[in-house]
């Protein structure tokens, strides 16, 4: 007989990976609702926008990036479209939160104003975005992203 | 003790006077009727009410009093308005009568007021006593002097413990949980052991009740641990942060301590000789010895002749071994230097990397908010479902591979709170050797100059004139002067940090005494006989109620934990019918009043149990339930409420007629007084 001797095995045993928060779904979700509420403006809010405010709140440097933006004091900046915010934008529409106009832009549900009047609610819940957005937000305006694209333009014409 | 007199319940209508009044006493007592619904629960509620014990029954104040107290009361077929209400109970103590009177329904008196009359219900009535007015289940109205409940365990020589509370204060045990063990109300009371017990703050009341009742020593031998170990750390604390004074002062004159245990000893006094200051250098000599070195070499530098003349050659040699050891020095430094630099650099860093975690959990908690707010308001993607197809999701935006376990957000803060620890481990860590490495720099630097100075004397003195004075002799001699100084200072506060050694190690001895008094359980040998005869007694019991679910009784304990009966280890509730569960009940309540009057615990001696025949249990187990009240010795009150369903129980209720006292209520309770 073959003798197997099982205790000499190794055992490989699976742990979960941890996901930073902002990676998350909820978080990403929350944020977006949050950032919709905060830059309310007449027509909705475009994607660009989005992505503009949520980058800004990934970091402090991108944070400085917007801010210089919106200073005037460099149009060096790239919009960086983060897929992870297109995947949590989806979510918000199909959950309500969230709804896309006619013209292509994001405005708040009712159910999503209820969601964030929640969040708002709370004096200790994300108050790092709420002072940045509360400052910053409605100073990121649409014909400021358009003269940015316009930008692109050039940028990639002189390029090729 | 407590023992229910007489209560009298006074309803006032349009037509006089209506109302219930008769006279418990002690031992076995009845309260029957023949039907439902004619007042036995609002008589009993009337004993409630006046001793401020409303929270047990479910409510605030004059709530909990039924309709006939505020409403309307009967009287034939005729309907009345109650105008007013109020109660009286006299109660006992044993040596003197009280009596209680509280408002039900009344303009202009609050129900939060109960007045206590020093005398009994006839003396009140001829208004011949005095009256004092206290105030019930307000703020501090445990604790006051104005406190009904603050009376009422004055006046029943009660002597409440004091108890940790949830939110880890500490506060007397309150009444209303005692009571909650000994008082089984009808609706609420058979659910479960204290199941009429109210939340008032403290932390575990269903351990800390039977403690109570039964007298035992195990919350304060529970403080008095906590209170050694306070103690313990405390005294190891002071030794352990003398111990470094020490180290270091010697440090700083190059001495070394000799034999300091590391943790707190019991030292005598021979052994605190052995304690000694050791020089560094040469040849581990004591601290007189190297005294005696630098007085002899100080008479050798002034016996000496200080001219340079004369010793040229010395001077030359003893330059070229100043200056190889401040070399020595200068590299040691310079490595010491690096050594800071690098741990002030790794200190930055981490410091930044706990930042990051810090905020990375803060987000994590904003994280589980939002994932309960949103869920709340019904948003899908929060409850952990896809929004368009209710598949189960996971929490995350990475690209989803299927074999991927992912952190809930629990885990997650978990995870977190654990790289923070070890981060903060680090640091603790690279701060300690930061300064220890700063000490090092400091001592070295020091010596360093000294070399340094002494170098330069020599070399003055090597230029100099033949004829003049050495410099540098003069120099080594006030170094030594300066050097014998600060170390018998030294010496002086070493021997003074020995007596406080000696002092600690004192403390200490008296400490390791006092932990040997201590049992070595968390129970006294007082506390297990007193649960053993706890367990005997509601075995006993519950023999004689005949508990039916086919077990062993030898496999019943009551657990030292809970002080609940357990079956082979497990609570006994879930292995039981429903009538049996109100066997239990019964057993357990009486258990506690016979095991407190044997063993002189704290019991008040007052049980009430409403409607004890619940779930159809049988006469013969009612019956046996009368008489395992009726044999139970010693001082004690237990009131039955019971409706009469059958001839059966009429005729055994004759029988104890002769002994107990009945209050039988043949139509409704509440009649009009003749005056």
């Amino acid at each position: 007989m073959l003798d197997i001797n099982y205790e000499n095995d190794v055992d490989f045993t699976q742990r979960p990976n941890p996901i930073p928060y902002n990676y998350r779904l909820s978080y990403k979700v929350s944020q977006i609702c949050l950032i919709l509420k905060l830059s309310v403006a007449r027509g909705g809010v475009s994607m660009t926008k989005i992505q503009m405010l949520a980058s800004a709140l990934l970091s402090e440097k991108e944070d400085k990036q917007l801010v210089n933006l919106i200073k005037g004091s460099s149009w060096n900046y790239v919009v960086r479209y983060d897929p992870t915010v297109i995947r949590a934008l989806k979510y918000a529409m199909f959950d309500n939160l969230v709804i896309q106009q006619g013209n292509e832009k994001y405005r708040l549900s009712d159910k999503g104003q209820a969601f964030v009047r929640k969040i708002q609610h709370d004096e200790n819940l994300m108050t790092r975005e709420k002072n940045f957005l509360n400052t910053y937000s409605l100073k990121v305006t649409e014909d400021m992203i358009n003269m940015l694209m316009v930008q692109w333009r050039y940028d990639d014409a002189s390029d090729k | 003790m407590l023992v229910i007199n007489r209560v009298r319940i006074e309803i006032d209508t349009i037509k006089g006077k209506y109302g219930f009044d008769r006279s418990f006493t002690k031992g076995l007592n009845f309260i029957v009727s023949n039907g439902n619904t004619r007042g036995k629960s609002a008589i009993l509620l009337a004993i409630y009410y006046a001793l401020g014990f409303e929270q047990l029954i479910g409510g605030h104040g004059s709530q909990i009093l039924s309709k006939a107290y505020k409403k309307k009361i009967k009287d034939g077929n005729v309907e009345l308005n109650v105008l007013e209400s109020g109660v009286y109970v006299e109660i006992s103590n044993g040596m003197q009568v009280n009596t209680l009177y509280r408002a039900g329904k009344s303009e202009n008196r609050e129900s939060k007021l109960i007045t206590v009359y020093k005398g009994d219900i006839d003396q009140v009535l001829s208004n011949s006593c005095s009256r004092k007015d206290y105030y019930v289940n307000m703020r501090n109205s445990a604790t006051n002097e104005f406190g009904f409940h603050h009376y009422l365990e004055k006046f029943l020589g009660l002597g409440l413990p004091i108890v940790p509370q949830q939110d880890g204060s500490e506060r007397k045990l309150y009444l209303q949980l005692v009571f909650s063990a000994m008082l089984i109300e009808q609706k609420r009371g058979w659910a479960d052991f204290y199941s009429s017990m109210p939340n008032l703050g403290v932390k575990d009341p269903k351990r800390r009740v039977p403690e109570y009742i039964l007298g035992l020593d195990k919350l304060a031998i529970a403080k008095k641990k906590s209170e050694l170990k306070n103690r313990e750390t405390d005294l190891k604390n002071r030794w352990y942060s003398l111990r470094e004074d020490i180290f270091m002062e010697a440090k700083l004159e190059k001495f070394l301590v000799d034999s300091i245990p590391l943790k707190p000893e019991i030292i005598d006094n021979d052994s605190i000789k052995g304690i000694k200051l050791i020089y560094a250098d040469q040849g581990e000599k004591s601290v007189e010895d190297i005294i005696e070195d630098f007085r002899n070499e100080i008479n050798r530098l002034s016996n000496l002749e200080p001219k340079i003349v004369d010793n040229y050659e010395e001077l030359e040699t003893e330059l070229i071994e100043t200056e190889l050891e401040a070399e020595k020095m200068r590299d040691k430094v310079s490595k010491l230097n690096k050594n800071l630099i690098t741990e002030q650099n790794k200190i930055k860093s981490l410091e930044y990397n706990i930042q990051i975690i810090e905020n990375d959990l803060q987000n994590n908690y904003d994280a589980r908010k939002l994932k309960k707010l949103g869920s709340d308001i019904g948003v899908s993607t929060m409850e952990g479902k896809c929004p368009l197809c209710n598949q189960s999701i996971d929490d995350s935006l990475l690209p989803t591979d299927v074999d991927y376990l992912n952190m809930s957000i629990e885990d997650n803060i978990r995870h977190l709170k654990a790289q923070k620890n070890a981060l903060e481990y680090a640091l603790a860590n690279h701060k300690n050797n930061l300064d220890s490495t700063k000490n090092d720099l400091y001592i070295i630097n020091e010596n360093l100059s000294v070399l340094r100075r002494l170098a330069k004397f020599l070399r003055n003195d090597l230029y100099k004139v033949d004829e003049d004075v050495s410099e540098a002799m003069i120099y080594k001699r006030i170094e030594l002067e300066k050097k014998v100084e600060s170390i018998l200072l030294l010496n002086e506060s070493f021997q003074n940090k020995k007596k406080r050694f000696k002092e600690i190690s004192d403390e200490w001895k008296e400490y390791l005494n006092d932990k040997a008094n201590l049992p070595s359980g968390d129970l006294s040998e007082d506390d297990t006989d007193k649960l053993n005869e706890f367990e005997s007694n509601f075995i006993d019991n519950l023999e004689s109620f005949r508990f039916s679910s086919e077990l062993d009784y030898k496999d019943l304990t009551i657990s030292p934990l809970t002080y609940l009966p357990e079956m082979d280890g497990f609570d006994m509730k879930f292995d039981s019918s429903a009538s049996d569960h109100i066997r239990v009940i019964w057993a357990f309540t009486l258990a506690l009043l016979q095991t407190s009057l044997v063993k002189n615990g704290n019991h008040p001696g007052l049980v009430i149990f409403d409607e004890p025949a619940q779930h159809s249990i049988v006469l013969q187990d009612l019956v046996a339930l009368f008489k395992c009240i009726q044999s139970i010795k010693g001082d004690h009150q237990t009131i039955l409420a019971i409706t009469i369903n059958s001839n059966e129980i009429n005729e055994v209720l004759n029988e104890f007629e002769k002994e107990n006292n009945i209050i039988h209520l043949e139509d409704l309770a509440f009649k009009k007084f003749q005056s």
